[in-house]
């Protein structure tokens, strides 16, 4: 009997296919030392493995020096020698090579994306002995038994290499930039100060956390400008109700103060009534992106997160693949049986039955994909109890999919003009005719509705409160993760994959903080030196056009070597003038490494003793935080202060009403923030009585 | 150091006391005050203006601190006085 070798990208993933694969026969369990496998005998032997992810991973050829640089000599490695702490991954590499010599034929079962494509690729070229060569690939966007057999039976009959290249080549890049830049900047930062530091850059890292910079130059630096509105409320027929100014803005004063003494308390006309009627279409499916972005304006989830419970729910077969950029639906999923799944569940069954009435037909966005489509429910019922944020996300794309289905939604919005002597007024009502999709989609419809009340041309109406209300331009937003992770995806840097995890490492690395982003101090050191010293690493042109050419590298349109020998060009140079300049970048690198030391913020009230700045200074062998004098090492200045010990501390830009110190405010998770002054704190401290303590009873020796 | 920032230590920016942030933020308070005195129809003193910026919660930190320097070394040692006197 023929043996073949499945390879899964993931445990949950490998049961699923041994599963669908055994029929009425069970799938049988068997461990190979501690590595699970199963066995499935319907017709032929099959053997069912799963990788951990990624088993394999490029490092530098050889074993040289881990402090030189440039390297440009990469190769794939067993991840236990590539990485520290990857004793897992040797294991399960024995375990898969000891199994793959009794199969005469393979096949790739991971995921059908660049990443799956690789892993499978790496395991049957390396674990498997070249087994890739003659393996098959399965295609899949759901784990349902129906799909997993339909894609067994009809395997491609060799795996996507060009995939799996363009995986290979997207982490090699990655890695030629890591390790070069990491390097250089370690290396001058050790020459200078002789110390260790270790900054992270990379490719795509390096321009994301940019644009936060950025905008935090533009918050840090912005100066408000006062404008005016003008708060109206009418009288129409008894009723009274707000219109608007003609103009949104009044930039002048005066002019605002004119038109109030102007239209105080007299009678306007409505010279004009418009209404207009629009349709509202439906929302396209679920891609990756726009449900991340759906999931953080509902439910406040991170795009990482959102991602991890998607894929949960993928393993637990109640969704599609969730890492797709397609928003498109394809008959062959098969609507009505979705439909029919969806309708054992309570909640969904009105609008499904609804929607089983008439004729299926999605309402589709513009993005394709030519591996997977939309996300969609496979309609099965959850086998077990849902946590509420995999309740949650899993309700969020039920409803998306339904509403697709729906009807147009009619809208109509309405505007009065009013004319007060040589004034105009507005007044705008919006209200819903045909509801169509809107039901469908629940809760998470935006529906806006602005009652107006009734009137005719030519009515007269009452100006009875009339008023100017102060403004002032605002700073741009800060980004948060769901609108960083559209800005990478604008820029066309990071894949659908990548990008939710770049941004949590620019949190991990204490570059960012906050949900609505914050860059921190070394974050903007970082940022400048990079502009300054090798600009290209930081700038999004040579990143995106990396980024294409890998897409090109997936349509078999470009070679990996080329792509990586591009890569290599480019560095050189870069790496060569940071050489050059180690002296420059190291000395400016060891003043992040004194500012990590001594403390990053000074107030801006100068020291009462010596009048030198004070700082915010951590303790780097006991970790404590206090106010500290910067003049300690010219004039010995002793002077401290205390600081809380526990939460996020800010600087406020305001004094204390008592002592006129700098206020400090601190932020646990769950607690309001508590405002202090340190000094303050210190003079009523001294003032209140000693604490009187127990006696110490001295303990005798043995 | 002389080649510091008055405000911040970073390294200043050429023919500049301020680095290149608080230089920016310089230059936005220079030109934003121009539109501040048109809109209040040109009834507005220096003072009146940066203490203002000091209370909106709109205005950026590197602002407030360029101003809240300025005037602290304006005011510079009766702000040491007051401090030691408080304790």
């Amino acid at each position: 009997m023929k043996t073949t070798l499945i390879v899964t990208e993931k445990p949950d993933a490998a049961l699923h296919v041994a599963e669908a694969l055994s029929g009425k026969n069970q799938a049988k369990r068997i461990s190979v030392n501690g590595v699970p496998f199963f066995e499935v005998k319907n017709g032929e032997r099959v053997l069912v493995c799963s990788a951990l992810g990624h088993l394999y991973a490029v490092a530098a050829k050889g074993s040289g020096s881990t402090s030189q640089y440039p390297v440009w000599d990469c190769d794939w490695k067993p991840k236990h020698l590539a990485e520290r702490g990857q004793q897992r991954q040797e294991k399960w590499i024995k375990a898969i090579t000891r199994v793959s010599k009794e199969a005469d034929q393979f096949v790739n079962a991971c995921d059908f994306d660049v990443e799956g494509s690789l892993i499978g690729y790496t395991v049957l070229k390396y674990a498997c002995n070249g087994a890739d060569e003659k393996a098959r690939r399965m295609k899949f966007s759901t784990l349902t038994e129906r799909e997993l057999r339909e894609s067994y039976a009809n395997a491609l009959p060799n795996l996507d290499f060009p995939l799996a290249f363009a995986g290979m080549c997207r982490h090699e890049v990655d890695w030629l930039f890591g390790i070069n830049l990491s390097r250089a900047l370690t290396q001058s930062a050790l020459k200078a100060s002789n110390r260790y530091l270790t900054l992270s850059t990379g490719r795509v890292q390096g321009p994301t956390l940019r644009f936060v910079v950025e905008r935090e130059k533009e918050i840090q630096t912005f100066v408000p400008t006062p404008f005016w509105t003008l708060r109206t409320k009418v009288d129409v027929n008894g009723r009274i109700v707000e219109a608007q100014y003609e103009t949104d803005r009044i930039v002048v004063k005066t002019d605002g103060e004119s038109i109030i003494k102007e239209c105080s308390g007299r009678i306007g006309v409505v010279e004009r009534l418009e209404s207009t009627t629009y349709q509202v279409s439906p929302p396209p499916p679920f891609d990756l992106s726009t449900l991340q972005s759906e999931a953080y304006r509902h439910f406040g989830y991170t795009p990482r997160l959102a991602l991890s419970i998607a894929e949960r729910l993928y393993l637990d077969q109640l969704i599609s693949y969730p890492r797709t950029s397609s928003q498109k639906l394809p008959r062959s999923i098969g609507f009505e049986e979705i439909m029919k799944g969806l309708d054992q569940i309570q909640n969904y069954q009105s609008s499904v039955r609804a929607l089983l009435a008439g004729r299926l037909a999605p309402h589709e966005g513009k993005n394709e994909d030519p591996a997977h489509p939309a996300v969609y429910p496979t309609g099965t019922v959850p086998k077990r109890n849902l946590s509420p944020q995999e309740q949650n996300l899993f309700d969020l794309i039920v409803r998306r999919f339904l509403a697709t289905f729906g009807e147009m939604a009619t809208k109509q919005s309405d505007k009065a003009t009013i004319k007060v002597g040589q004034r105009i007024f507005l007044m705008r009502g919006s209200r819903i005719l045909q509801k169509g999709w809107i039901p469908l989609y629940g809760s998470y419809a935006r529906v806006e509705e602005l009652a107006m009340p009734k009137l005719k041309e030519g009515d007269s109406v009452k100006i009875v409160e009339i008023k100017l209300e102060d403004k002032y331009t605002q700073p741009p937003s800060r980004y948060n993760p769901s609108s960083l992770l559209k800005e990478m995806e604008e820029s066309g840097i990071g894949t659908k994959a990548t990008r939710a995890e770049i941004i949590e490492t620019l949190y991990r690395r204490e570059y960012l903080r906050d949900q609505r982003m914050v860059a921190t101090p070394l974050a903007i050191h970082v940022i400048d030196i990079l502009t300054k010293y090798c600009r290209r690493v930081v700038e999004v042109t040579f990143t995106r056009d990396l980024e294409t050419k890998m897409e090109q590298i997936e349509q078999g349109k470009e070679r990996r070597e080329h792509v990586v020998l591009d890569t290599v060009d480019y560095l050189k140079p870069i790496l060569e003038e940071l050489k050059g300049r180690e002296e420059g970048v190291g000395n400016e690198l060891t003043s992040i490494i004194r500012e990590m030391w001594l403390g990053s913020i000074s107030l801006f009230v100068p020291c009462p003793k010596c009048g030198s700045r004070l700082k915010i200074i951590k303790n780097p062998r006991t970790k404590k935080r206090f106010i500290g004098c910067s003049g300690k090492w010219k004039t010995n200045c002793t002077f401290s202060l205390p600081l809380p010990q526990l939460g996020a501390l800010t600087l406020l830009e305001k004094r204390c009403p008592e002592c006129g110190f700098q206020l400090i405010q601190v932020k646990s998770r769950g607690k309001r923030p508590l405002v202090s002054c340190s000094r303050c704190y210190v003079n009523r401290a001294a003032i209140q009585k000693p604490i009187q303590y127990a006696p110490v009873r001295r303990i005798k020796p043995n | 150091m002389v080649d510091q920032c008055s405000v911040c230590e970073k390294p200043r920016e050429p023919h500049s006391e301020y680095c290149s942030l608080h230089e920016a933020a310089l230059t936005n308070l220079d030109a934003q005050y121009a539109n501040w005195l048109m809109a209040l129809g040109g009834v507005l003193s220096k003072d009146e203006y940066f203490s203002k910026l000091l209370s909106l919660s709109e205005t950026g930190d590197a602002v407030k601190r360029l101003i809240m320097r300025n005037q602290a070394s304006e005011r510079g040692a009766s702000i040491v006085e007051n401090y030691t006197h408080c304790y």
